[in-house]
C-alpha cells in the first residue's frame, strides 16, 4: 500500500515533541519530589509547634488571643508569680508560687503587697539585671491611661508601685483584692519586661522582637506567622535542653494532625474530634488530657431580661428537658474527661463546688409543667440562638434543639461567622440562649465579670446572661475583699448555690484541651492545656 | 495606543474608586466591632479601654468622615495600620504578596502546560477515544473543589508518600519549589481543564482554516503546522481564558493557602475579615484590584503581540 507522505509527518512530531516535554517534567516533578529532600522536626535540634493561628504581637501587656499567650509569652516573659507545675493530685485549685519573686507578704488591711525579688536574673540579649525598677516600669506601662494596652485588666486593683529598694516593691491597692496572686499569674498574667529596652526600642520595635527574662528569646517574628524561639544560655533556671522552638502556622486541623503524625510537627492542641481519632489510633502519639482541673465550662447562657427566659420557671424546664448526662456521653466525654457540669466554675477555680442535683434533672414532664405554670403551651415558647462553624457549638444546639422540641419549645439557630456572633451575642445582647465553651481561671472572672450587674451596665460585654441579683452583687463584693482562703471559699459556695437556683446558665460539660505530642517528647509542661513550658521539654528516645 | 492607554488607567481608577467604596462600606455595615474583637472572648476589655480604641480608630466618626479620613491617607500613599498587629499594613501586605504571587504564578504555569497540551492532544484526536477520555478528565478537574483536591493531594503525595513537606517552612530556592508543587497543581487543575477546553475548540476552528490546508499542502511539517500556524492564530481566545483563570486563581489561592499552610496574602485577608481589621481589608482588596487591573493589560498587550491586526487606539 502506498503510503500518503503526509500521513508519515503527522506521526513524527508526535513522538518527537510531546513525549520530550513530559520527560522534562517528570524529571522536574521527580527532583522536586525526591524523598531525600524531605524536611523532618525530628532533628532534636528544634520542637516545632504547630498552630490555627499565629501571635500577632509579642509585647506581653497587649496580647490576649490563646496563640500569643500559651506558645510564645510564658517562653519569653516571667511574671512574679507563676502557676506550679502541676495541679495538687486531690484536683483543689492551684496555688501560684514565686518566679521572679521569691517571697512576699500581705498588709493585715489587705491593701499592702510586698514582693521580695530574686537576685541575679538576666535580660535577654545584654539588657542588664532585672531589678525593682522594672516591675515598676511593668506596672506603670499597663496603667497608664494614654496607652491602650489590652492587659490593663490583670493590675487594675493597683493604684501605686513603688521600688522600696532594687530587690523589693510594693503594690499599693485600690481596696482589698483577694484575687491579685491569681490574676497576676494566670491567663495572661502580668508579665515583666526590661524598662531599657522598651525605652531603648520603642513600643513598636519591642513588640516584634521583645526582651524578657523567660528561658527562651524572640529570634524571628512575623505578625500572626511564623516565630522563632532561642534557648536564652544565661536563664536564672539554667539553659533549656532544647535549643529552638519554631511557631509554625496551619490553619487546617486535619493538615496539622498529618504533619504531626509525619514529624513535621512535634506539638499540637486539637480540637477538631475527627483530629482527634485520627491521633488517636496513630502510633507514636501521645495525647494529654486533663481529667481532673479544668478551666473551661461548655454552657448554655440563658438571656435572663428578654421574654420569655426573663421567667426563673422557663429556665427550669430547659434545663429538665435536656438529658445533660446523653448529650455529654454521646458528644464531648471522649475529649473531655473531666464530666457532667454542676456549676459555673470550671473544676480548677478556686471556690468550686460540685454537688449532684443542682442542675434540675432529665425529667421532660415536669419540664412540660412548668411550661404551662408559666402560661406556654406546646409551640409557644420559640428561641432563638446564633453559632458560628465551631463543631462544639452546633453540636449543643443541635441536641438542645431535639429536646426542647419533645416539650414543645421551638430553638431556632442562626449560623453567622465569628465577628457577627460575637457582636450578636456578647455586645448586643439578641440572642435567648447562647451555646459557648468558656475558659475561666479565677474566681473573679466567673463572679465578678459573668455575673455582676456592674458587668451589664458595661455594655453587657462580660455578663452574657444580663443577670442581675443584688445576693449576688454583694458576695463577689464581700469575696474580693475576703483575706481568709476559707471565708473566701465559703462566700464562693454560696454565690454558686445562689446563682443555680437562678439558672442564668444551665451548665453542661468541664472542658479541657487536648495537646498532642510524639512518644519522643518528653514533659511538655502545661498546666490546664493552655500553657506550654519549652524550659521542661526534652527529646528522648522512644 | 496612548489614548488606548488613558483611557484604560480612567477606567481603572474607576474601578478601584468603586471597589474601594464598596468594601469600605460593605465592612462597616457588616455586624462585628474591631474594638471588641480585639480582646478575648472570655476577657472582655473594660469600656474605657474600648471607647478609647474607638476614639482612636475614628469608629465615634460618622461614616463618611471615617471615608474621608481614610482617603485623604490613601491619596498620600498610606495604606493605614492594622488594627490587630499594630502594623503598616503596607508592610504587612508586601511581606504576605510574594507567596501568593509565586502560587499563582506557578498555578497559571502548570495550567498552561497542561491545559495547551492536552488541548492540541484533543483537538487532533478529535470525537476520538483519546479525546473523550481528555474532556472527560477536563470535565472532573473542572467540577473538583480545589480545597478537596488539595486535602487528597497531601494526604497522597506528602504523607503516605513523603515527596514533600506537608507544611514545610522553605528556606532554599529548591526548597520553595517543592513547597510550591501540590498548590500550584491543586489551584491549577480547574485552569487547566477551562484552558484545556477553550484550546481543543480554538484549535479545531483553525484546523479547518485556508491557510491550515495551505500550509499542509505545502508539505509543511505536522508540527509546525499545528504549532505555529494553527496554535498562534488560535490563541486569542487561550490568552483571553489564561488570563480570567489568573483572576480566578489569585481568588482560589485564599483557601489553598490555608489547606497550604503559605502564609500569603490569602491568610491575611481571612484573618482580616476573621478580626474585623478594616484597614488590612481594605489595603488588601487594592492590591488585588491592582493585580487584576495588571493582568488585564498584559493580556492586552499580548493580543496585539500574537495578531499584529490588532491595533488599539
Amino acid at each position: 500500500m502506498r503510503r500518503h507522505p503526509d500521513r508519515e509527518v503527522v506521526a513524527r512530531p508526535r513522538a518527537r515533541h510531546v513525549p520530550a516535554w513530559l520527560i522534562a517534567i517528570a524529571l522536574a516533578v521527580g527532583a522536586l519530589a525526591s524523598p531525600a529532600l524531605a524536611q523532618s522536626a525530628r532533628s532534636q535540634e528544634s520542637l516545632i509547634w504547630g498552630y490555627v493561628r499565629g501571635p500577632q504581637t509579642l509585647d506581653p501587656h497587649d496580647v490576649t488571643t490563646s496563640p500569643d499567650r500559651a506558645l510564645a509569652k510564658f517562653n519569653v516573659f516571667e511574671g512574679l508569680v507563676a502557676l506550679p507545675t502541676e495541679f495538687p493530685a486531690d484536683g483543689s485549685p492551684a496555688v501560684p508560687v514565686p518566679a521572679l519573686a521569691e517571697s512576699w507578704e500581705v498588709s493585715d488591711d489587705g491593701m499592702t503587697w510586698t514582693f521580695h525579688l530574686r537576685r541575679g536574673v538576666a535580660f535577654h540579649r545584654g539588657f542588664g539585671e532585672f531589678t525593682s525598677r522594672d516591675v515598676v516600669f511593668s506596672i506603670e506601662r499597663l496603667l497608664d491611661p494614654d496607652t491602650s494596652l489590652r492587659n490593663q485588666g490583670h493590675v487594675a486593683a493597683v493604684e501605686r508601685v513603688e521600688a522600696v529598694d532594687p530587690y523589693t516593691v510594693r503594690l499599693h491597692l485600690v481596696s482589698p483584692w483577694s484575687p491579685l496572686l491569681t490574676e497576676l499569674a494566670f491567663l495572661e498574667g502580668f508579665m515583666v519586661v526590661s524598662q531599657d529596652a522598651v525605652e531603648e526600642l520603642g513600643d513598636a520595635a519591642f513588640a516584634e522582637r521583645p526582651v524578657g527574662t523567660g528561658a527562651y528569646q524572640v529570634v524571628a517574628f512575623e505578625p500572626s506567622g511564623h516565630t522563632v524561639l532561642e534557648a536564652f544560655e544565661d536563664h536564672w533556671r539554667g539553659a533549656p535542653s532544647i535549643p529552638r522552638i519554631e511557631i509554625r502556622v496551619i490553619a487546617d486541623e486535619t493538615v496539622a494532625g498529618l504533619a504531626l503524625m509525619n514529624d513535621e510537627v512535634n506539638f499540637l492542641i486539637v480540637r477538631d474530634p475527627e483530629v482527634f481519632r485520627m491521633l488517636d489510633a496513630a502510633p507514636h502519639v501521645h495525647l494529654e488530657m486533663h481529667p481532673t482541673a479544668t478551666y473551661m465550662i461548655g454552657a448554655f447562657w440563658l438571656n435572663t431580661q428578654r421574654a420569655p427566659l426573663d421567667d426563673v420557671r422557663v429556665r427550669q424546664a430547659l434545663a429538665h428537658a435536656l438529658d445533660r448526662d446523653a448529650i455529654y456521653g454521646q458528644f464531648f466525654a471522649e475529649m473531655h474527661p473531666a464530666g457532667v457540669a454542676e456549676t459555673i466554675f470550671p473544676t480548677g477555680v478556686f471556690g468550686h463546688r460540685h454537688v449532684e442535683g443542682t442542675v434540675p434533672a432529665y425529667d421532660p414532664e415536669r419540664a412540660r409543667e412548668l411550661l404551662a405554670e408559666a402560661g406556654y403551651g406546646p409551640g409557644e415558647v420559640r428561641l432563638l440562638a446564633h453559632t458560628f462553624a465551631q463543631s462544639e457549638y452546633i453540636t449543643m444546639l443541635t441536641a438542645a434543639q431535639q429536646y426542647w422540641a419533645e416539650v414543645g419549645v421551638i430553638l431556632d439557630i442562626h449560623r453567622t461567622e465569628n465577628a457577627n456572633w460575637q457582636a450578636l451575642n456578647i455586645h448586643q445582647a439578641d440572642f435567648d440562649v447562647f451555646a459557648v465553651l468558656s475558659t475561666r481561671v479565677e474566681a473573679e472572672d466567673v463572679a465578678g465579670t459573668l455575673l455582676s450587674q456592674r458587668s451589664v451596665h458595661l455594655g453587657g460585654v462580660g455578663n452574657w446572661a444580663q443577670y442581675v441579683n443584688p445576693r449576688v452583687d454583694e458576695l463577689v463584693e464581700e469575696q474580693r475583699r475576703a483575706s481568709d482562703p476559707a471565708a473566701r471559699e465559703a462566700l464562693l459556695h454560696e454565690l454558686q448555690e445562689v446563682v443555680m437556683a437562678d439558672l442564668p446558665i444551665i451548665p453542661i460539660w468541664y472542658g479541657s484541651h487536648i495537646a498532642a505530642w510524639p512518644t519522643y517528647l518528653e514533659g511538655p509542661e502545661q498546666i490546664g492545656g493552655w500553657r506550654f513550658d519549652g524550659f521542661a521539654m526534652r527529646f528522648v528516645d522512644d | 495606543m496612548l489614548p488606548f492607554l488613558i483611557r484604560r488607567l480612567a477606567w481603572f481608577a474607576a474601578t478601584v474608586v468603586a471597589v474601594l467604596v464598596v468594601t469600605f462600606v460593605a465592612l462597616r455595615v457588616a455586624p462585628g466591632d474591631p474594638t471588641l474583637l480585639l480582646f478575648d472572648l472570655d476577657r472582655p476589655g473594660s469600656q474605657a479601654a474600648v471607647e478609647r480604641l474607638r476614639r482612636e480608630l475614628a469608629l465615634d466618626r460618622p461614616l463618611v468622615v471615617q471615608f474621608g479620613i481614610y482617603a485623604w491617607r490613601l491619596v498620600r500613599g498610606d495604606l493605614g495600620d492594622s488594627v490587630h498587629m499594630r502594623r503598616p499594613v503596607a508592610s504587612l501586605i508586601a511581606h504576605h504578596l510574594g507567596p501568593t504571587l509565586a502560587l499563582a504564578g506557578a498555578g497559571i504555569t502548570i495550567a498552561i502546560l497542561i491545559g495547551v497540551s492536552t488541548g492540541i492532544v484533543a483537538a487532533l484526536h478529535r470525537n476520538r477515544g483519546l479525546d473523550y477520555a481528555l474532556t472527560t478528565a477536563a470535565m472532573l478537574g473542572l467540577a473538583a473543589p480545589s480545597f478537596w483536591l488539595a486535602l487528597l493531594m497531601i494526604y497522597t503525595f506528602a504523607f503516605t508518600l513523603r515527596w514533600v513537606p506537608i507544611a514545610g517552612r522553605p528556606e532554599t530556592l529548591l526548597e520553595h519549589l517543592r513547597a510550591l508543587v501540590l498548590p500550584a497543581t491543586a489551584i491549577g487543575l480547574g485552569a487547566a481543564a477551562m484552558i484545556s477546553r477553550m484550546t481543543r475548540s480554538a484549535v479545531l476552528e483553525v484546523l479547518h482554516a485556508d491557510y491550515v490546508r495551505t500550509a499542509r499542502a505545502k508539505g509543511v511539517a505536522e508540527g509546525v503546522v499545528v504549532l505555529k500556524h494553527a496554535l498562534r492564530n488560535a490563541a486569542i481566545p487561550i490568552v483571553t481564558v489564561v488570563g480570567l483563570g489568573f483572576v480566578h486563581l489569585l481568588g482560589g489561592a485564599v483557601v489553598i493557602e490555608q489547606v497550604f499552610a503559605r502564609d500569603g496574602l490569602g491568610r491575611l485577608v481571612l484573618l482580616g475579615v476573621y478580626n474585623r481589621d478594616y484597614p488590612v481589608v481594605q489595603g488588601a482588596t487594592i492590591v488585588i484590584v491592582l493585580l487584576v487591573a495588571a493582568t488585564n493589560m498584559v493580556i492586552d498587550i499580548v493580543y496585539a503581540l500574537l495578531d499584529p491586526r490588532i491595533t488599539y487606539a
